[in-house]
């Protein structure tokens, strides 16, 4: 049996064909009609939902039950997906990587049987981190290996220096959570108390851990179950043709999109910060997705290597990658990623933040690597699905909670029982502007589908804390054409018990995370600032409850995005803010009217409604239309250097980018890509040939991050990096065309290069 | 106008005159009326179990015209068969006006009290606002989701400087000063009705209570909830939302409730009860003090009268739109403590009902590939409707397809009141989808049936393997227009052996007939959150104390104290998890009873999701406490009467043919048509056949056989 060392998740993918030894179930029919199709097609989909609505009812923890942070799965017997669940997404990679391990590995010794089940949680086997544990259910057919069940549920706790294993001071995987390899926990139907002891021994609450475990076998039985049922009603075969038929067509619509779309090469930056405590360094991660034909290859050429806790290993970042994927392309298809992935590959050397190798630290990675790669492969994605009219509604600038910060909670709950936990709020992110809508405040994430935050009476029952305030934060979202992307705030005190301990392990404190698309500008980013030694108590004694850090006297505290340790004291106010969601297109573009009611409905302040959109709301919450005619005009003069020669004169054309058109189209049969030119669509101004990088060729303007929105922190808090505000700009009418957040002496980032023959 | 006047019991009535009865006068009849959003259907009743019932056009602008119209109509069948001088009993409603109300936003301009720092709770959703009460299979395409238009401004959210602990404990005492200024802006900005919800109220109420009489004292007449009475669980989301829109709602359903009483009373010299989707009826007061328990009360109506037909029952509710299931265990509906309206979660207890868009109208379509036939969830609504209502419909429906097989008669669709156009059915079949998949257009038609049965028959499973039962351990009760037609075909899906349609064509007004017979009933519960075991004189103390308020509501509206029943009930976790399970408790609590608790809890727990998952070491956790107490409506008691002809035991043969298509291998095959009206106790007939029951058309395919029973319902064996 190969050590975990040797035989990475990568290794595994490339592996072909696995060393089968349980006999296994091929056979699958080829004519199936389409009636009985789509009734076992219907019943897979609802077994698999079945299995997530079972983890979900008993489940013990608030992240799984409120969260979602689990995910089901059926893989066929050669490890497809079938159906993945709508759950949280950057979990579901697991499933196969970790799947195909069993199967290499496992087949000889101890053997794989019906009725047994592996748990696993190794990153470098198929997990995105440590906490998410991995129950593989093997499905027997009259004695032969038919399929897999697989759930993977996010866990409070399994171990590791940090309570909750997300460790600011890991500098390797040995101050987190121990990995476990895949381990048969489940014989022959029975779970086996040894190792389940073993397991539960790990954790600071293995009472809630063991709960979990039990529900994760439930789950898997249920799936099991039904499963059978299906294959008892219409035969092996035919249910089997059914699984590779709906991975087949996943496949060719996947594929028939790709082709509607231009080859070519697009790439995303971000930045994660603060590689261990009182560091202040930040770390670039660029994605490159090369689109040939209907192949995607995905690259990490560029991102930085691997360093300090912020990790994640190539399972985890091939995760990030799926997920935004599945948003862009798969949303209809019902999460059926087994086809798709026949036609995405992975390029990425071992050894980047994104592809660590043992024993690097990489806990931290699904709210690090991992969410950030979901912006950024969004950002790719949209800039590649601008072009095909029936494909462009499902471009989202971002998301917010695009790296949820991580302040685990801990110590005496007011019951003087231990307790652990995570602010949850995470689940209230929200979505960003999209092409052709606004987004949805407090409504989301990219990375998970209907997570919930549970109610402050929920989590005032078992944690000693008492909630302040929790609401929509006013500005938050990023300014665009479509915007919205409002974010959660939220503050607490302490509340029968002395302190509280946090562990704080984030980024997106410097450099906001969920980045504004074609002009639209970043929301907000992620916060942690206490009011310490505040008066609070004397506001409760005298019937006030304090809204806002303002309305408090006390000492303004700055927590850094690594801090362990930090005690939350019975006087001492601690916020919690998280980053919101990314502006789509120019700000000056948004209808006045739908600017009057962001400023009504307390998305945006009147003075953000000016500065950031050009519109002037008057006293009576009214847009003044001179005012705001001049306003705009005012701030694309300042855009440019000098009154715009050309008026906005909305065009049309094949896009490559929302405000970038090729003149003449490159499906104009007979033309050469030399005389192919980018064209602004909303004056025509001609930009550049099509072969240019059109960043080189348009006004180009460099501002302080503060310009990208009020709420935007200062970086000189956190980190020794200077961080700029880049604008693209059309030269002809001050359309802004794209915007770059980074580190100042980082170069331009070309972002559409366009292949076309 | 009485536009559909579905005369029920023509034949026995037929015979009765043949044997010189004498008219019948003097009569106590009860009346159910079922406001529907397009039809509104009247049953009446009367002392001997004999049914009438109407169906007429719902007049949106004012539900009372209908209500009064449906109430005239039923009487004019019932003196059609004899009977004048009718004294009315009772008269129990079902309405959607709450619902309407909500999803149109046309209540009143209500202004919300919140503790200070929460003004956002009913705003921010969960974070989930956009895709609750969705299926699971839409919730990826994030880019078509939105969250519901808001129920109440922020501007109109008044925040109270107050604040109570988990244990009830006041951190911050009620700043009435400030309460007060808050209280008047809100009024001044138009505020007529006011919905107060404070954290933790359900702890301990006085800042609520208090709160509302600052309420009373500053805007005198003002429409007021509060959330400790409304919905007195923890959660403080969707208690807002059922406290927001109770009191949304409210005005508007009190002064219908109000000219509802009047119009009654001076023209029927009778009062109105309402049922709630609780599952029982209440006075119109109660009603209008907590309307947001009428929400979903139209389904619910039919789900407790199939409870009185088996123990165990899947209730399926078919109309254009949407397939209701709901299910009866051991003769109790299940209940569920959360409901979504509009995307709005809302904390109380109902009957619950599980949707999903399958109906007649849902649209049939093949995928982007061209090589997937799909149905729904995209619904060609009553507007433009099916292609064969021959009203610009461009697309094909499942009632296409089932006018293309056969099973509808285009000339008999609704008893013959609408023409159907089997041509354009099997035109836009041809096109839209036979023709792209290389089938015949009849082809395609059985499919699309096939996978609408399939769909439906996910749903049952999910309701009931879901939750630890089998299927094949219920009969399927059918009614509303379409739950006959699909029944017989899923039920063989389920493998479930009998079908039950209902009292035969009163099938298609069946929860008409479920508000006539409800039970007076009201739910009571609070929060009361405990590790077990919990000392017994505290819990029974407790639940004596709901057991006497509900007693004392029941009485108020009119029952004896002797008739009414009570159930007890626990919701119970395991400590640690998020979901509850609600078990019924014992009626008497002592230290052995509450030792028994968690034993009962983790069998229940195990049937539900499987043996050994129970995590005994967590303990088990108490969450809240309900009572619900019942007493019976009067003309229940007694079985109703045949519904058909009993004189005869040879029964009747059919008296028409007609071509459909039971199995797309075999084609059309000429089947026997019965007629309804010409059925008898005792008739056995063997399918393949179909039967015409005014309104609605029951299937017995190859190899079935519907027997009818002495009281009139249909029986199907699979």
């Amino acid at each position: 049996m190969a050590s975990t060392s040797e035989t990475t998740a990568q290794d595994s993918v490339k592996t072909n064909p696995p060393v089968i030894k349980p006999e296994v179930h091929t056979e699958a029919a080829e004519m199936i009609d389409p009636v009985t199709f789509e009734v076992i097609k219907n019943n897979l989909w609802n077994i698999n939902i079945e299995h997530g609505t079972t983890l979900i009812r008993t489940s013990g923890s608030l992240i799984v039950a409120h969260g979602r942070d689990l995910n089901p799965c059926i893989l066929t017997e050669d490890v497809e997906y079938v159906f993945a669940g709508p759950y949280v997404q950057i979990i579901t990679s697991a499933a196969d990587l970790a799947t195909r391990w069993v199967m290499d590995n496992l087949a000889d010794n101890p053997g794989i049987r019906e009725g047994d089940m592996f748990l696993s949680n190794d990153p470098w086997i198929g997990a995105t981190h440590q906490m998410d544990v991995t129950l593989i259910c093997p499905v027997f057919v009259e004695g032969r290996l038919f399929c897999w069940t697989v759930n993977t549920m996010h866990q409070n706790d399994v171990g590791g220096v940090t309570p909750g294993g997300m460790s600011p001071e890991a500098r390797d995987s040995f101050y987190e959570p121990v990995r476990i390899s895949p381990v048969r926990i489940v014989e022959q139907g029975r779970l086996r108390e040894d190792l389940e002891e073993m397991y539960l021994r790990q954790s600071r609450l293995p009472g809630m851990l063991g709960l979990d475990l039990h529900a994760a076998v439930s789950g898997n039985l249920v799936a099991q179950k039904r499963i059978l049922e299906l294959v008892g009603r219409y035969g092996a075969g035919i249910v089997k043709g059914v699984m590779r038929g709906i991975i087949d067509q996943a496949e060719k619509t996947f594929v028939n999109r790709l082709l509607k779309l231009p080859d070519g090469t697009w790439r995303a930056r971000g930045y994660l910060e603060q590689a261990l405590p009182g560091d202040r360094g930040i770390y670039p991660l660029v994605l490159t997705m090369r689109k040939t034909g209907p192949d995607l290859v995905f690259e990490t050429e560029g991102t930085h290597k691997q360093i300090g806790c912020l990790n994640s290993s190539f399972a985890g970042w091939r995760a990030g990658v799926i997920n935004a994927v599945t948003n862009a392309l798969l949303h209809d298809l019902q999460c059926a990623l087994g086809g798709p992935l026949r036609r995405i590959r992975f390029d990425a050397p071992p050894g980047s933040l994104c592809t660590a190798e043992f024993p690097g630290a990489v806990a931290n990675s699904t709210n690090f690597v991992i969410m950030l790669t979901v912006s950024l492969a969004a950002q790719v994605l949209g800039k590649m699905l601008i072009s095909d009219e029936s494909q462009r509604a499902s471009i989202c600038a971002s998301g917010g909670s695009s790296n949820a910060p991580i302040s685990g909670m801990s110590g005496l709950n007011q019951h003087g029982v231990p307790w652990g936990g995570l602010h949850m709020e995470i689940p209230a992110g929200a979505l960003g502007g999209f092409a052709l809508n606004d987004g949805i405040p407090t409504g989301g994430t990219l990375w998970s589908y209907g997570t919930r935050m549970p109610d402050a009476e929920t989590e005032e029952q078992d944690r000693p804390l008492l909630f302040l305030y929790r609401n929509e934060l006013k500005d938050s979202g990023g300014a665009g054409r479509w915007a919205r992307g409002v974010g959660p705030v939220a503050a607490q005190v302490t509340h029968g018990a002395d302190e509280i301990r946090h562990d704080v392990s984030a980024c997106g404190f410097a450099i906001p995370t969920s980045g504004g698309l074609f002009g639209g500008y970043p929301g907000a980013a992620n916060l942690i600032v206490e009011k310490r030694n505040s008066n609070v108590r004397d506001l409760f004694a005298n019937g006030v409850i304090p809204d806002s850090l303002e309305s408090l006297d006390g000492d303004l505290t700055t927590v850094q995005p690594k801090m362990n340790n930090l005690r939350q004291g019975p006087a001492d106010v601690h916020e919690f803010r998280l980053s919101a969601g990314g502006g789509y297109g120019d700000p000056l573009l948004r209808e006045p009217e739908r600017v009057q009611e962001d400023v009504e409905l307390g998305y945006v302040s009147r003075e953000a409604a000016a500065e950031m959109y050009g519109v002037e709301i008057d006293d009576n919450g009214k847009v003044d239309n001179e005012q705001t005619d001049a306003r705009r005009l005012q701030i694309r003069t300042e855009r440019i250097g000098r009154p715009p020669p050309r008026v906005i004169e909305e065009g049309d054309g094949y896009r490559i980018s929302e405000y970038l058109v090729l003149r003449p189209s490159p499906e104009v049969k007979g033309g050469h890509k030399d005389d192919i030119r980018m064209h602004c669509r909303m004056c025509d101004t001609a930009i550049c040939s099509m072969t240019e990088n059109y960043k080189d060729a348009v006004v180009y303007r460099r501002l302080p991050l503060s310009a990208a929105g009020p709420m935007m922190n200062d970086p000189g808090l956190y980190i020794d990096a200077n961080i700029e505000l880049r604008q693209f700009i059309c030269h002809g009418c001050g359309t802004l065309l794209e915007t770059e957040v980074g580190c100042e002496s980082d170069s331009i980032l070309r972002d559409i290069e366009l292949s076309l023959p | 106008m009485v536009w559909l006047c579905e005369k029920f019991d023509q034949e026995s009535a037929d015979v009765r005159i043949r044997n010189g009865e004498v008219l019948i006068t003097n009569m106590a009849i009860e009346l159910g009326v079922d406001i529907g959003g397009t039809f509104t259907d009247v049953v009446a009743s009367d002392e001997q179990g004999r049914m009438w019932s109407a169906k007429v056009p719902t007049t949106p602008a004012n539900l009372a015209d209908c209500f009064l119209n449906g109430i005239d109509a039923s009487l004019a069948e019932a003196s059609i068969d004899g009977h004048t001088d009718l004294v009315i009993d009772r008269i129990v409603h079902g309405t959607t006006i709450a619902t309407n109300l909500v999803v149109q936003r046309a209540g009143a301009p209500v202004a919300l009290l919140t503790t200070r720092g929460f003004r956002d709770t009913i705003h921010i959703m969960q974070g989930r606002g956009y895709i609750a009460g969705l299926p699971e299979d839409q919730i990826t395409n994030i880019h078509l989701l939105k969250k519901p238009a808001p129920l109440v401004s922020k501007q109109m959210i008044g925040e109270i400087d107050e604040r109570i602990d988990c244990n009830g404990a006041i951190v911050v005492k009620l700043n009435e000063g400030r309460a007060r200024e808050v209280i008047r802006k809100l009024s001044s900005a138009g505020a007529s009705s006011f919905a107060i919800c404070l954290l933790w109220s359900f702890v301990n109420e006085t800042h609520e209570r208090r709160l509302r009489e600052i309420v009373e004292e500053e805007c005198p007449g003002a429409y007021i909830s509060i959330s400790c009475e409304i919905a007195p669980r923890a959660g403080e989301y969707a208690r807002t939302v059922a406290t927001v829109i109770n009191s949304f709602v409210g005005p508007t359903v009190q002064d219908y409730f109000t000219r509802l009483e009047q119009e009654t009373a001076a023209k029927y010299r009778s009062t109105v009860s309402v049922l709630q989707s609780t599952g029982g009826s209440v006075s119109t007061e109660e009603a209008g003090r907590n309307p947001v328990r009428l929400l979903g009360s139209g389904p619910v109506a039919g789900t407790m009268a199939s409870a009185a037909l088996a123990d165990n029952v899947i209730a399926i509710d078919m109309g254009g739109t949407t397939f209701d299931v709901s299910l009866i265990v051991e003769g109790s509906p299940l209940r569920s403590n959360i409901s979504v309206v509009h995307q709005y979660e809302y904390s109380v207890p109902t009957i619950e009902i599980q949707s999903i868009g399958s109906g007649g109208g849902s649209i049939v379509w093949v995928d982007e590939l061209g090589t997937s036939l799909r149905v729904g969830p995209k619904s060609a609504g009553a507007e433009p409707g099916p292609a064969c209502y021959g009203k610009d419909g461009t697309q094909p429906t499942v009632t296409d397809c089932n006018v293309v097989t056969g099973f509808l008669d285009p000339e008999r669709f609704l008893g013959g009141r609408m023409k159907l156009e089997p041509e354009r059915a099997h035109a836009v079949l041809e096109t839209e989808v036979a023709s792209r998949l290389g089938m015949s257009a009849l082809e395609a038609a059985h499919g699309a049936i096939r996978i609408v049965d399939s769909q439906m028959a996910g749903l049952v499973r999910q309701v009931t393997i879901g939750r630890g039962y089998d299927p094949r351990d219920f009969v399927v009760c059918a009614y509303g227009g379409a739950g006959p037609l699909h029944a017989p075909a899923l039920a063989r899906e389920l493998g479930v052996s009998r079908v039950v349609i209902p009292r035969g064509s009163l099938a298609a007004v069946w929860s008409a007939y479920g508000a006539a017979t409800a039970d007076l009933s009201v739910v009571v519960e609070r929060s009361l959150i405990r590790n077990l075991p919990v000392a017994a004189d505290e819990l029974e103390a407790e639940l004596r104390m709901l057991e006497s308020q509900a007693t004392k509501r029941l009485v108020t509206f009119g029952a004896s104290e002797s008739g009414i029943t009570l159930q007890r009930f626990a919701d119970l976790k395991y400590g640690m998890q998020a979901h509850v399970l609600e078990v019924p408790l014992e009626p008497e609590l002592d230290a052995q009873a509450i030792a028994r608790i968690p034993l009962s809890f983790g069998e229940i727990y195990e049937r539900i999701f499987g043996s050994g998952t129970a995590y005994r070491e967590a303990g088990v956790q108490l969450t809240a406490i309900r009572v619900q107490a019942v007493a019976p409506g009067t003309n229940t008691e007694q079985e109703p009467r045949q519904t058909v002809r009993s004189d005869t035991g040879t029964g009747y043969s059919h008296t028409l043919m007609r071509a459909v298509c039971w199995d797309v291998t075999r084609g059309f095959e000429e089947t026997p048509v019965f007629l309804g009206q010409g059925l008898v106790t005792g008739q056995h007939i063997d399918g393949p056949a179909i039967l015409e029951l005014g309104v609605t058309t029951v299937p017995v395919h190859p190899g079935q056989s519907l027997e009818v029973t002495p009281s009139g319902d249909l029986h199907i064996h699979i």
